[in-house]
């Protein structure tokens, strides 16, 4: 073949000359999604306390704040009481099976605002330079030199434990690293020659970084909430075993754990049921996120 | 060089500052709690009312930040000391010196006589359980990183992930129940009295452990992404947040626990100091890393 | 064959996999060489061909995916394979050698160059403290390094990356192998250091009798250091002979094809034609039962290419993978006449014009904001140029010339500190692309030269074609604008059904396709193209070119092309400038600059580069020393350090003048212009050499 043929022009004449690219790269994907065990059992924890939160009306027994006069005698676990009873004479069963509904909603919803926040900031920062720069990045940092759950535990303490409170704390634990993150992949993203090219079509600053800048973020971002979704799940667990979660009678993991405490001696039961849910819940992401990262870095 | 530290101790003055300024705002941004803090729940409305005026808290936020930070550093002498007040408050440092941080309504006294000895029991557990976790992290970095992409590293990645997925609070109710209820070979608790059943070091077995089991966890997760670099302050801040919890548990009178009962009852003056202290601590360390990074760094040395 | 003992390296009926996802992959197969000693053998091909894969398997640093699953390679007859972990490591570095494209991964950041030197003495040699001493210095003496003493002192990233290759080489060298793999020593490095880093490598083996294994794309620096060549293509050996009958007569459809698409650095666009190659190297999941090469041979023929093909000797060691290669031989390079030349434009309305721009840059030291303007560097210096519509301008140097820099004055990217740029009759010295207006933006539009950060990875090329023909060009509605979309994929040749095709999943040819036609989606007066053919292989590069070439004749776009490979320049320019430290040194129409009288410094350049063509005969003037730092005020001949016909007392103290050889080919050069008159062509030509273009004179002027 002569002349100023070119491989593409020849590859329409002649599929079988050239792979097609987009349906050859995005099978693998998908396999190694099945082949990765980390991800695939992260997933199926999630699954599992999802189901759980959706359908608690269908599988406990009881209602979360029922106080089973019966239970009175003998708190142990038994047919009637699968995990026993609380301090309060209520079934751990059914409270641990309400309580997935509050941190799956809590959790997930704060940490979506904070990525809001996170990205907001980050990306201004990282995309703008100069003094937003260093103005997001004072914030960032200051906000980032607290130990988190000293944070936590002033911001409840003055704001009152409530849900819409610990989403408030949430955000401002978590958007300043949010942020850090985001802005060292925009600055990142910003030298790749597309976005010049966007400049170069007199694109808004705005355009730049939605659509051109945020997409390629995605990846570390998503492993990123993930690995939050874990500490998260954490904090709320904590801040209910301090005394500062979900104010009572909500049935609440953490605080479930705080109020069994004190009869750890004769009850460890009461402790040991909650504890075992919260750690299930976090390492089904953590071990998403972990699954995510070899996904990343094996290719 | 020197520029570089110079350039840093900037930046940490500023940090402090800046925290200091959000803790503050966080604790008084509403000037009729403080007055009714200050005086607990038994005290009359016209009482408050006095108070209010006496301590000039319709002044702004700002200007009462000043002040607040003047008393702090030495500069002012505090006004609660004030005998017209009528409040007995008494410090024997006199009402002027630095590291002012008031009185604690919860205790009656000056915070300066509860927060050193509360700050030393914590450093000392911080001390004990990072002298595990350093070597150990350190171990755990090496083995995985000889055997990388082998079983052992993989292991060892599993192993971590599962650690940091268990709360402090939950693995200390796990070693409580299975060391102290069930074995009985170690305390449930660590108030750190001598003379009970217990020798003081036992009481610090398990506080550690459950320390060492996050922390390390944590970091070895952070190694794994390639962070080493920014891996000095994380390591103290989450060690530092698990202090809080584990303090808490086990009854210890550290600092972590004092900085949650006075949240709990609302004491003003032992949230602000604990707070700062914890700020402080963690500045610190990020100054130290930060200059401890550049000396290893030839690229940053020369530069 | 030479006797046994001579053989260093054989390698025998390898077969290299790696394992996917879920079938293997087959890197390398059916290769079989040897090297003896004071030999090199040298792998050409294009990437993903498996030569590096064949390094890496000698050193057996296949990683968990890869093994050998056939065959076997023998080092001074021991069979590798029978070695333990602890003997390769013995091995690797010190009998074998391997030196690779970045040096700078080759350093440790944080050792100083002379205690990484010593290192290598300590393991593989056992000597006491002084000794190793005079050898390090020795050493870095022997690889042309001027200062030995002060360099041991240093650490990496505190030398320029010529250097680097050389500290590297030095390290190589200091542990005396028997084999040293190169694996593109020179790619990343400028033209003139490049021929230096070739000369060292040649003087080291000769004086050493190292053998060599070397692997490159260039056939350029193949011919120049390697015995015998070894043509690879998709993971087998389609041809194998001395260089001369490999270069000079090509006998393998796939070489042929690629000594077609190299461009030459002594003809000029008027002259011949670039033939590029269709299609791209397949990947194998198994051993071919085919020719390797059927897809893309012009001369393939059904029921003789279409069973697994032999390498067959052709007689003096020659060897060739294909069953009709006498039937090839004969048919010759059949290259159409050329285009028609395209003569110099009359000045038409000029849409760019530079007037005495220059840019220079405060150096900030790193922690130091205090003290703003420790020193200042000069990336462009006075640069005037005009541009006229339609008209093509090539600009050449070598790395940190300032010519990145004066594309992004030319786009807006950055302003400059000093002139005047006039872009489409408005003056934009002052404005970055964000404060021009519209159309000034919607004019100048780039091609850039990383094919993978060109295009959004998230995005379909429909995407991206699209925004660009909104944003960019004067169709209105849905359905107008995508009639110009598939308009330009038309354009750059690329079948329509790929607007579906998210940008990541495209390769490295077919991203810059599609750069190209995002470009030119609204006939932009002025296209800049920065490298846009640098990072790609050999036979895209060539399509690319004439992509670009057609497309600009459609749209009647201007074009800046800036590169630092002269042939491809002198290929795709109607005009010339060629840069060093920030100044235009001379500038010309295309055959003016690369023929007498030129610039010393363009000889130079022309004189480092390796030549594909056997039958050209170069004197070759030296360049030695690196581009230095532009400093603030030179007042001298920025070339003199480096000049061979500098005149002392003058070039060193005085602003050169610039010279009109012709009607607008200038030149800054104190020589007087009979003397540059007098320079002997770089290009001499024996007679009766293959591919000979009739009808070619050199233009003295």
């Amino acid at each position: 073949m002569t002349g100023p043929a070119t491989d593409t022009a020849s590859a329409a004449a002649r599929p079988s000359a050239q792979p097609q690219p987009g349906q050859a790269a995005r099978r693998p994907r998908f396999r190694k999604l099945r082949r990765s065990k980390v991800l695939g059992i992260g997933i199926a924890l999630i699954a599992f306390w999802v189901a759980v939160a959706i359908l608690a009306p269908l599988i406990a027994p009881y209602g979360p704040n029922i106080q089973h006069t019966t239970a009175l005698a003998n708190p142990f676990p038994s047919s009637d009481h699968w995990f026993g009873a609380d301090p309060l004479r209520r079934d751990i069963f059914s409270r641990i099976v309400w309580g997935a509904r509050p941190v799956l909603l809590v959790a997930p919803a704060a940490l979506f605002c904070a990525n809001v926040v996170g990205i907001a900031i980050g990306m201004s920062a990282g995309f703008y330079g100069g003094w937003v720069d260093e103005l997001c990045s004072r914030v960032i940092d200051v906000l980032l030199s607290f130990p988190k759950i000293v944070l936590y535990v002033v911001l409840i303490a003055s704001l009152g434990p409530s849900a819409l409170n610990i989403v408030v704390a949430v955000i401002l634990v978590s958007s300043p690293g949010i942020g850090r993150l985001v802005r060292g992949l925009t600055i990142e993203l910003k030298t790749r020659d597309f976005v010049t090219a966007a400049r170069m079509r007199a694109e808004s600053g705005f355009y730049i970084m939605l659509v051109e800048i945020l997409p390629n973020a995605r990846g570390p971002l998503i492993v990123d909430f993930c690995m939050r979704m874990g500490y998260t799940i954490i904090a709320i667990g904590v801040l209910g075993f301090l005394g500062l979660g979900l104010p009572p009678p909500n049935p609440d993991w953490g605080g479930m754990v705080r109020e069994a405490t004190p009869m750890l001696t004769v009850y460890p039961y009461m402790a040991i049921f909650p504890s075992l849910a919260i750690i299930t819940l976090v390492m089904g992401f953590n071990l998403v996120a972990d699954g995510l990262q070899d996904l990343d870095h094996g290719r | 060089m020197t520029r570089f530290i110079l350039r840093r101790l900037a930046s940490a003055l500023f940090t402090m500052v800046a925290a200091s300024l959000i803790v503050f705002v966080l604790v008084e941004a509403s000037p009729g709690n403080v007055a009714r803090k200050t005086l607990g729940p038994f005290a009359s409305d016209e009482q408050v009312q006095i108070l209010y005026e006496r301590l000039q808290l319709n002044d702004s936020l700002i200007v009462r930040y000043g002040r607040w930070l003047g008393i702090i550093t030495g500069l002012r002498a505090d006004p609660l000391q004030n005998p017209s007040l009528g409040l007995k408050f008494h410090d024997r440092r006199g009402d002027r010196y630095v590291g002012n941080f008031g009185f604690s309504t919860m205790m009656k006294i000056p915070v300066a006589d509860v927060i050193w000895q509360r700050l030393a029991n914590s450093a000392a557990l911080a001390g004990l359980a990072f002298l595990v976790i350093v070597p150990l992290a350190i171990a755990i970095g090496i083995l995985a990183g000889l055997n990388a992409g082998r079983p052992l590293d993989r292991a060892i990645t599993t192993l971590s992930t599962v650690f940091a997925s268990i709360p402090e609070f939950a693995s200390a109710v796990l070693l409580m129940s299975l060391f102290a209820v069930w074995l009985g070979w170690l305390p449930g608790t660590s108030p750190l009295q001598a003379g009970g059943f217990w020798p003081i070091y036992s009481q610090f077995v398990l506080p550690v452990t459950v320390l060492t089991l996050y922390v390390t966890a944590y970091v070895a997760r952070f190694v794994r992404a390639s962070m080493i670099e920014v891996m000095a302050t994380p390591y103290v801040r989450t060690l530092m947040s698990g202090v809080v919890v584990t303090e808490v548990v086990f009854a210890y009178p550290g600092l972590g626990r004092l900085l949650l009962e006075t949240a709990l009852f609302g004491d003003i003056a032992l949230i602000e100091a604990a707070t700062l202290i914890a700020v402080l601590i963690a500045v610190a360390t990020q100054l130290a890393g930060d200059i401890g990074y550049m000396l290893l760094n030839p690229r940053i040395r020369f530069a | 064959m030479a006797d046994e003992r001579d053989t260093i390296l054989s390698v025998e009926d390898l077969e290299v996999r790696y394992a996917s996802d879920d079938r293997d992959i087959v890197a390398v197969t059916d290769v079989s060489f040897a090297i003896e000693r004071g030999q090199c053998l040298g792998l050409v091909g294009e990437s993903g061909c498996g030569k590096s894969t064949i390094a890496m398997a000698i050193l057996r640093y296949l990683g968990h995916q890869g093994r050998i699953s056939k065959g076997r390679i023998l080092f001074q007859s021991r069979d590798m394979a029978g070695l333990t972990a602890e003997d390769l490591r013995a091995l690797r570095g010190g009998r074998i050698a391997a030196i690779y494209q970045g040096a700078s991964t080759a350093l440790n950041p944080t050792m100083a160059i002379g205690a990484q030197l010593a290192e290598v003495l300590r393991t593989h040699a056992g000597l006491d403290r002084n000794r190793i001493s005079d050898r390090v210095l020795d050493m870095l003496a022997a690889v042309g390094i001027s200062e030995p003493s002060g360099m041991i002192g240093r650490f990496p990233h505190q030398i320029s990356g010529g250097q680097q290759q050389r500290v590297v080489i030095a390290m190589a060298f200091l542990a005396e192998p028997e084999l040293l793999i190169l694996d593109e020593p020179t790619t990343a490095l400028d033209v003139t250091v490049e021929a230096e880093i070739m000369n060292l490598l040649g003087e080291m083996r000769a004086a050493r009798g190292t053998a060599m294994l070397f692997i490159s794309h260039n056939l350029g620096l193949v011919r120049q250091i390697c015995h015998t060549i070894s043509v690879m293509y998709a993971g087998q050996i389609v041809e194998h002979g001395s260089a001369q009958s490999v270069l000079d007569r090509p006998r393998h459809p796939y070489t042929i094809g690629m000594i077609a698409c190299v461009p030459r650095l002594d003809l000029g666009r008027a002259d011949y034609r670039l033939v590029s190659m269709p299609g791209q190297v397949p990947r194998l999941v198994e051993p071919p039962r085919c020719c390797t090469f059927m897809d893309r041979c012009a001369h393939a023929r059904e029921g003789t290419c279409d069973r697994p093909m032999a390498l067959e000797d052709m007689g003096g060691g020659a060897r060739v993978r294909c069953s009709r290669w006498r039937e090839v031989a004969g048919a010759g390079l059949s290259a159409p006449p050329a285009a028609s030349a395209t003569p110099i434009l009359p000045r038409r309305d000029r849409i760019l014009s530079l007037e005495g721009v220059s840019k220079t840059y405060e150096m900030h030291r790193l922690f130091n904001l205090s003290r703003k303007s420790a020193a200042k560097v000069r990336a462009n210096d006075l640069i005037s140029l005009e541009l006229a519509a339609g008209e093509t301008l090539g600009i050449v140097g070598e790395s940190g010339c300032g010519k990145s820099t004066l594309a992004r004055i030319v786009t807006g990217l950055e302003v400059p500190t000093g002139g005047w740029v006039r872009l489409l009759g408005g003056d934009v010295t002052r404005r970055m692309v964000e404060r021009r207006s519209l159309r000034q933006v919607r004019n100048v539009q780039m091609v850039f030269q990383n094919p993978d950060s060109t295009l959004n990875p998230s995005h379909s090329v429909g995407f991206i074609l699209e925004r660009a023909v909104k944003k960019l060009g004067a169709a209105t509605g849905r359905a107008a604008r995508r009639a110009e979309v598939e308009r330009l994929l038309d354009l750059v040749r690329m079948p329509r059904d790929i607007t579906r095709v998210t940008a990541a999943h495209l390769s490295g040819g077919q991203k810059q396709r599609v750069a190209v036609a995002r470009a030119f989606a609204g006939r932009p007066s002025l296209v800049v193209a920065d490298e846009p053919t640098s990072a790609l292989d050999t036979s895209v590069k060539t399509a690319i070119l004439e992509l670009l070439l057609s497309a600009q004749k459609e749209s009647g776009t201007a074009l800046i092309f800036i590169s630092h490979d002269l042939a491809v320049v002198r290929y795709i320019a109607d005009r010339i400038a060629v840069m060093y430290l920030g100044q235009i040194v001379e500038i010309g129409r295309a055959d003016e600059v690369f023929t007498p009288p030129y610039h010393p410094y363009c000889e130079a350049l022309l004189a480092a580069v390796p030549a594909v063509d056997g039958a050209l005969d170069r004197r070759r003037p030296r360049l030695t020393g690196e581009v230095g730092r532009a400093v603030a005020n030179a007042g001298s001949c920025l070339f003199a350090p480096r000049c061979a016909r500098a005149i002392a007392g003058t070039c060193e103290r005085f602003e050169p003048p610039v010279i009109e050889a012709a009607a607008g080919h200038l030149i800054r050069c104190h020589l007087p212009l009979a003397d540059l008159c007098a320079l002997p062509p770089v290009f001499g030509r024996r007679g009766g050499a293959a591919q000979t273009v009739s009808g070619w004179q050199p233009t003295n002027l």
